[in-house]
């Protein structure tokens, strides 16, 4: 089966083969093989179906930078689409198919809009479909998706977990080629924290590919032994299959680690991936360099390859891609392709070079190799659908001749690889010696070298390297000891200068990804798209997942060339992150599923757990939401049960998710002036007071409570929504608007469980629980009044505040002890019929009582707007004072908080409904507001609801509708009181 | 992005929180002036170049940081306590 | 063992706010009553019975090993002219983390470079691991080990407790319930 499989000392083991599937068909490699050598080495040349056209495409690289050798790998769950066969490492057992053709890769339906090309030239997105409108999303849109794309998802849930990690060091290179090792090994020696990256699983880059010398060894050898040494020094992190992808601010870079990509199934407590997010002093880019394509007719067909691939199956894989192979290269380096096979002893049929002058050594070391050699040459076409079997060539008096070969290496030049120095958004400058764009202004602390930075000879990669890798373990304090220059075998600087092309027959491309084509590019030219960006917008050129590796310099010079300017004039693009496709689990970590984000829970979790409670979510927390007991199915007779219980006997809630707040100091009570819009300077020691928070423009921050310990001692009370708002907001105030106040602001919310116990026997209950421990009669400890004391050994605070309306009380204790506290309560109301109640029980009571939330404490609306006008101190300045006191919050028509029953008092009632006048039509401009909140009162037996309403206060009794539209509600309701229930309060003090 | 806490060292923005503009400055305590008020909440220089802004240390020291950002090129030039920047 | 986790029960835990003015007197204070200089940056020193981290300008949180909520209530006789002082005995889960993969485990959690020669024995450090709010410090090594402790809110301890496991599965992790 390996039919080209080659002798070598390359860098796979044919002591371990391995076996693998492509389409089913069961084919052999190596251990060290990548999908793309063993589909070579195996005579498989088609290799998936392209994007638009579905033309026939093969493996044209053996990088990341590869657009066409698109595979799915894997199956089941695991599947994975748009794979990189040139980068996949190859394990026992691998399953790849080929994409993007139907019914099978040879024989592809689709395959016939290339007849239908015209259709889909440049800008197709923007002018073919726009119309008649209705048929982009019937018609369209559904036969674009089938006849153009990519692979399939899953569309299973991903077994795999991934994870993130965090690495700092004093010198990061990416690359581990000859720049990239040097610099490592250089840096590395000076004892500095060093972290070296490689995508590939192989160390050496092109010296795996090139057949050079170091030191008398080969460059490869001379890789693997420096890769040794770094690995033996203490300080030095390798991290081979790694893909730096991202250059952010501050020195941060991110990368992808493929721990378990090269295994069937990840390890037991192995990640699949690893996002790894690295802060480096110094980084050194040593990314290399990507081969350019030349652009002619039929250069997307299967066995047309790029020079330096040829070179990497030959020397890595030991894989000659075909039996006879023609050249076609406008550079010195395609020259190397031509010496490397005739070494090989594969049959080189020609080298075409597009220039009328090359160096004379190539010429004289092509004729040692008997290979015949054409300059002024061009390949104008390729012929067979399946493959090349020939080429067209137009000779330099202008003779068409056909050159039969089953593989064309084409090589156009390198460019330095520069995607990684354009992510802070620096252009790449062009370079007229090496005829490429070169890194322009550097990311800080980042220097550039070997091809990245344009120097393309193995004497400079390495000298560059070593010297960059030491300067930057200098710069950080870090001093490498002296070492002797490595010595080269000799090279030859090569000429690399641009070369476009002109005449060709049949389709000639420049993206073979997006499948964008010169005549494509010649199109958005004459339609005026000439910037760079706009060009690539407009042909999609560059925007595929290969984000034009290989094509977005040829796809500039051409239109360069077109609209009579320079490339370097022209410019090029910045890449953005990632350099290489990520998968969003990887960025996601371990957050996936139940783990999105952590979850909060009270201390008296377990007991509602144990009682068999509901729980919700409320932001992080998770919270009791009613208890329902054995024979209850509904939610609703379990919380009017709980409301019922609380309204006549006694119930427990836990209430410790509430932010709580130490405030303290000698200007504690100046402060807290500031910071509430109610005087809170004259609360007496011992007392409790409602505490309306405003923000600066004057709308409503936050309420709770605030109480007194002592003269400059307070504890204030949050929403559990707005705990941590209300304490940045505290610290800006103490640091930054009143820096002179002597005042100290700490959270307590987690140190306190908090219970609120509340219904006409609470303070039987208490008495009870707490026994001598602290008097709550209604005379000691009066509606509002707040006590420290001891109990059973520990501190423990007591607050008679109630949010149900009820007799009430909040008890707080040290958190360790909260379960315990909750089962003694609930032990102490035995007798009483004391019922656990949750959150939903809690809203319904406060509706009752027309006291405002979340819902209402919106970030629009003002104290007025909630009825809280009143509670505006006019004898102190507070945060917000002036700008609540615009004419347009205080506008007579704004909607104000009311209360609303409907007629039919079981009509369901649905908050977000707006309120519309009895005979208005509902539109827009007749919406007088909203409803907030609804609940079932189990104590009136109705519907109630609260609500914003315009003109609200002087609408008492008024008949109005609550026009849901989203549920298809239309319901006639009575405005009233928002307060509902024991309007005087009676019930409070009693 | 990461900001050099004065306290806590160099960190990763992901623990800070913005606010805007440092030069806000809250009209005198008592100050009427409703248009005074109204530029200072509503109206903040948003400048292409060197900028101090307010930073809150939230999963940190808990400091207000004037942060001194260049806004082109998200360079941080200084970062020092809002607080003691006030009291000098 | 990759890495060991124990649960630290018991402690005594306090934050300790400077007055306005008082920073220098609570030191002297902290000095002559607890033999322990007082801070002024994110490490932890030792003094009698009691270890005291810098968490913040003027800002220090004040452990006592068995100290409970007395702990608090204790040093308000002592520091209260000084700084407010507020219990947190029970606001924390307490982890202390050691093994000869701590490090590798913690590089999971926390966006703060724990290299031996970053972060020392004595430094402390409060940052977010995984959206969760930590603070936790370096113990002298044991057996050329390191030590941390990790201290959590008490709300996410479950969380954090869970992000531990899965963080240290690939290394062996053994919980010591004390």
């Amino acid at each position: 089966m390996s039919t080209n499989r080659i002798a070598g000392g390359g860098a796979i083991d044919r002591n371990r083969p391995i076996s693998f599937t492509f389409d089913g068909k069961v084919f052999a490699g190596f251990k060290g093989d990548t999908l793309a050598s063993a589909l070579l080495a195996a005579g498989v040349r088609l290799v998936g179906r392209s994007f638009k056209y579905h033309r026939p495409r093969g493996i044209l690289t053996a990088g990341s930078e590869e657009p066409n050798a698109l595979v799915e790998l894997r199956s089941g769950a695991r599947r994975e689409a748009n794979s990189r066969a040139t980068v996949t490492e190859l394990f026992e057992g691998l399953e790849a198919c080929s994409q993007n053709r139907w019914p099978s890769l040879t024989f592809d339906l689709g395959a016939v809009s290339s007849l239908l090309a015209p259709v889909f030239v440049a800008g197709f997105y923007y002018k073919t479909f726009m119309w008649p409108a209705a048929f982009w999303e019937k018609i369209y849109e559904p036969a674009i998706r089938r006849a153009a794309g990519l692979g399939r998802a899953s569309l299973q849930a991903d077994p795999d977990t991934y994870e993130k990690a965090h690495a700092f060091c004093d010198v990061l290179v990416i690359g581990a080629g000859p720049a990239g090792l040097a610099a490592a090994l250089s840096a590395g020696r000076s004892g500095a924290r060093v972290i070296l990256c490689d995508e590939d699983f192989l160390s050496g880059g092109r010296l795996n590919a090139d057949a050079r010398e170091i030191d008398g060894d080969g460059g490869a050898v001379w890789a693997q032994r420096t890769h040794a040494e770094l690995a033996s020094l203490p300080q030095v992190r390798l991290m081979m299959r790694t893909t730096v992808f991202g250059v952010y601010d501050g020195n941060t870079y991110a990368a992808l680690e493929r721990v378990s990509d090269h295994v069937p199934i990840p390890a037991p407590h192995q990640p699949r991936q690893r996002f790894w997010k690295i802060i480096a002093k110094r980084t050194v880019l040593a990314s290399g360099a990507i081969e350019r394509p030349l652009v002619f007719g039929g250069n997307d067909r299967p066995g047309v390859m790029m020079a330096g691939a040829v070179r990497t199956y030959l020397n890595r894989f030991n894989v000659t891609p075909g039996r006879r192979i023609a050249l076609f290269t406008s550079c010195d380096d395609g020259w190397k392709t031509g010496a490397a096979l005739a070494h090989a002893q594969v049959d080189v049929a020609a080298i075409i070079d597009a220039r009328n002058d090359v160096h004379p050594d190539l010429l004289a070391e092509a004729k040692h190799a008997h290979t015949p050699v054409m300059l002024g040459a061009q390949v104008l076409d390729t012929q067979s659908a399946r493959g090349v079997s020939a080429l067209l060539v137009r000779d330099a008096r202008g003779r068409k001749l056909r050159i039969a070969a089953d593989t064309l290496a084409m090589s156009g030049g390198w460019n330095p690889n520069t995607a990684l120095s354009t992510h802070l958004g620096s252009r790449p400058r062009w370079s007229e010696a090496i005829g490429a764009f070169v890194p322009g202004d550097l990311p800080p602390f980042m220097s550039v070298v070997g091809a990245a930075a344009g120097e393309f000879s193995l004497a400079g990669a390495l000298n560059t390297g070593a010297a960059a890798g030491r300067e930057a373990a200098r710069s950080v304090g870090f001093e490498a000891p002296a070492s002797r220059e490595w010595q080269v075998d000799e090279e030859q600087s090569g000429a690399n200068s641009l070369w476009i092309g002109s005449a060709s027959r049949g389709k000639a491309f420049v993206d073979f990804q997006h499948d964008v084509t010169r005549e494509d590019l010649a199109l958005a030219a004459r339609e005026g798209f000439k910037s760079a960006e706009h060009l690539k917008r407009y042909t999609t050129l560059g925007m595929a997942t290969d984000q034009g590796k290989t094509s977005a310099l040829n796809g500039h010079a051409i239109i360069a060339a077109l609209t009579q300017r320079e490339t370097a004039d022209l410019g090029t693009i910045a890449s953005r992150p990632p350099y290489t496709p990520v998968a969003i689990a990887a960025l996601a970590g371990a957050h996936r599923g139940r783990d999105f984000k952590p979850v909060r829970l009270t201390a008296g979790y377990a007991w509602a757990q144990a009682r068999g409670a509901k729980f919700v979510e409320a932001g992080e927390w998770l919270r009791a939401q009613w208890f329902p007991l054995v024979g209850e199915t509904d939610w609703l007779t379990s919380v009017v049960r709980e409301v019922t219980a609380v309204r006549t006997t006694v119930g427990v809630c836990d209430v410790s998710t509430l932010g709580k707040i130490d405030v303290q100091g000698n200007d504690a009570a100046a402060f807290l002036d500031r910071i509430y819009a109610n005087l809170i300077s004259t609360l007496a020691v011992g007392r409790v007071r409602y505490g309306l928070m405003l923000r600066e423009d004057g709308m409503v921050m936050d309420d709770g409570t605030v109480a007194r310990l002592d003269n400059d001692h307070y504890i204030v009370s949050t929403t559990t929504a707005n705990a941590a708002k209300v304490m940045q907001h505290l610290e800006h105030a103490r640091q930054v608007l009143w820096p002179a106040l002597d005042v100290q602001v700490a959270s307590i919310s987690e140190q306190w469980a908090q219970y609120a116990i509340a219904g006409p026997r609470s303070r039987l209950l208490l008495e009870r629980l707490l026994g001598n421990a602290l008097d709550v009669s209604n005379v000691a400890f009066p509606y509002l009044a707040c006590a420290e004391f001891s109990w059973q050994g520990r501190p423990a605070r007591l607050f008679r505040i109630s949010f149900s309306g009820e007799l009430a009380y909040e008890l707080a204790v040290p958190a360790r002890q909260g379960e315990a506290a909750v089962q003694a309560i609930m032990a102490a109301g035995e007798t009483l019929d004391v019922v656990p109640y949750g959150t939903e029980a809690l809203g319904v009571m406060r509706i009752e009582k027309g006291h405002v939330a979340g819902n209402e404490l919106n970030g629009t609306t003002t104290a007025a707007d909630l009825g809280l006008g009143k509670l505006l101190s006019k004898k102190k300045d507070f945060i917000g004072r002036v700008l609540a006191s615009r004419p347009g919050l205080n506008a007579p028509d704004r909607p104000v908080l009311v209360g609303v029953t409907p007629v039919n008092r079981m009509t369901r009632l649905h908050a977000g409904a707006h309120f519309l006048s009895i005979a208005a039509q509902p539109a827009l401009e007749n919406d007088e507001g909203f409803l907030s909140s609804v609940a079932f009162s189990p104590t009136l037996h109705t519907w109630i609801g609260l609500g914003f309403l315009s003109r609200g206060a002087a609408r008492g009794a008024e008949r109005i509708r609550c026009h849901d539209p989203v549920r298809s509600a239309d319901v006639e309701v009575r405005v009233t009181s928002p307060c509902f229930y024991d309007p005087d309060g009676g019930r409070l003090k009693s | 992005m990461r900001i050099p806490c004065p306290f806590c060292g160099e960190r990763d923005l992901s623990e800070f929180s913005y606010l805007g503009d440092a030069g806000y400055r809250r009209p005198e305590l008592g100050s009427e002036n409703i248009e005074e008020f109204y530029e200072t909440v509503y109206l903040r220089d948003n400048p292409a170049g060197p900028h101090e802004e307010l930073w809150y240390h939230a999963f940190g020291c808990r400091s207000w940081l004037i942060v001194t950002r260049d806004t082109r090129t998200h360079e941080i030039l200084a970062a020092r306590l809002s607080k003691q920047a006030a009291l000098g | 063992m990759g890495v060991i986790a124990q649960v630290r029960q018991g402690l005594g835990i306090a934050k300790i706010l400077a007055r306005k003015n008082e920073a220098a007197a609570l030191a002297q204070h902290v000095q002559s009553h607890f033999n322990c200089a007082l801070p002024t940056s994110p490490r932890r020193t030792c003094g009698n019975d009691i270890a005291v981290m810098g968490i913040g300008p003027g800002s220090w949180l004040a452990m006592c090993e068995n100290g409970g909520n007395d702990f608090a209530s204790s040093l308000k006789p002592v520091l209260g002219s000084f700084a407010a002082i507020s219990d947190q005995s029970d606001a924390y889960g307490v982890f202390r983390l050691m093994g000869p993969n701590l490090r590798a485990v913690l590089s999971k959690l926390v966006p703060i470079d724990i290299h031996d020669r970053a972060f020392k024995v004595g430094d402390v450090a409060e940052t977010i691991a995984g959206h969760v709010g930590i603070l936790f410090w370096r113990l002298e090594d044991i057996a050329g080990s390191p030590v941390f402790d990790i201290a959590v809110a008490r709300s996410f301890s479950v969380s954090l407790r869970h992000t531990l496991i899965q963080s240290a599965a690939e290394f062996e992790l053994a919980w010591e319930e004390s």
